[in-house]
């Protein structure tokens, strides 16, 4: 049996613009190629043109850097897309990760799913 | 995992020696009792009254916890579990609690994600975590090729070198060691 301990699920607007990955859990070095396929999925599939791309980690509980470099990675790949690419994060465990990266900024950084969307 | 008394002697000589399996392996120390320190092992027939002795002794810790994870990622998560554990023990703040999580999670990383570090089962990381006054030494050893280091360009360190008081990185007899040290105020005794 292997442990589980990331739960991801990709949610597209109707009219595929608008994608939300909720992650669950811990994104740490043991589970962050986990989430990988889920992001490029997205931002390569030639029939899904997306203006944003919302990483929701409202119930992430904990993301070290391995975890962090996939997510700059979505990052990039987004804006190759011309994507924006947003991180929900309420979670200070995971706030403090970006913040000790420096990266805050580059993940454009939200607060709150509501304000995420525009 | 297993519980070990240190006080029974000769831990801190065995520890090189341990087979690494798959099961991960953990010993705790008596706080306040004398377990060993790693390189200065006190030997079971020294440990009467010879506190007048004019050789200079590294400084004990009040207590000691050694946790042997398999070198594969999916383990890292009980080495976090051992920092947060000992962090509610020694009353951490929140924050320091959460800063060690993490700074134990990336020292395992510096071994595991290095290109150079051996692939296989039989390879084990070792932790250990021994409290002093004030003071939160964590070191992970692990067997490492000759020339191996940690790339301190590497985002895993910065954020190391951000979250720890002081952190090192020793290469000996084959051995890698990462060295983390977390200052804190120690509680008021009840």
């Amino acid at each position: 049996m292997r442990m589980q301990h990331l739960d991801v699920t990709t949610t597209l607007s109707a009219d595929r613009r608008l994608a939300v990955v909720a992650v669950t859990g811990e994104l740490d070095l043991g589970s962050a190629e986990q989430l990988w396929p889920s992001l490029e999925r997205l931002l390569t599939t030639p029939s899904i043109e997306l203006d944003a791309v919302i990483l929701d980690a409202t119930r992430l509980e904990f993301l070290d850097s391995s975890g962090l470099r996939v997510l700059l990675r979505g990052a990039k790949l987004a804006e190759g897309a011309g994507a924006a690419f947003r991180v929900v994060a309420p979670n200070p465990v995971v706030q403090r990760v970006l913040e000790l990266a420096g990266v805050a900024r580059a993940l454009d950084l939200r607060p709150g799913l509501p304000g995420a969307f525009a | 995992m297993m519980m070990r008394d240190t006080t029974t002697g000769g831990q801190g000589a065995d520890r090189a020696d341990r087979d690494a399996d798959d099961e991960a392996t953990a010993a705790a120390a008596v706080p306040g009792e004398p377990g060993a320190a790693p390189r200065t092992p006190v030997p079971a027939d020294q440990g009467d009254d010879k506190s007048d002795a004019a050789e200079p002794a590294e400084l004990l810790p009040e207590s000691e916890v050694f946790i042997e994870i398999p070198a594969d990622r999916l383990y890292v998560v009980l080495a976090r579990s051992a920092a947060v554990h000992l962090g509610a023990v020694l009353h951490l703040g929140i924050t320091d609690v959460t800063d060690l999580r993490l700074a134990v999670d990336e020292a395992c990383a510096l071994f595991l994600l290095h290109p150079a570090f051996p692939d296989g089962a039989s390879v084990g990381l070792a932790c250990r975590f021994a409290a002093y006054a004030g003071e939160l030494r964590v070191t992970v050893r692990a067997p490492v090729p000759p020339g191996f280091a940690p790339d301190t360009e590497a985002i895993g360190w910065i954020m190391l070198g951000a979250l720890v008081d002081d952190l090192g990185w020793a290469q000996q007899d084959g051995y890698g060691t990462v060295t983390l040290t977390k200052r804190f105020t120690p509680p008021r005794p009840r």
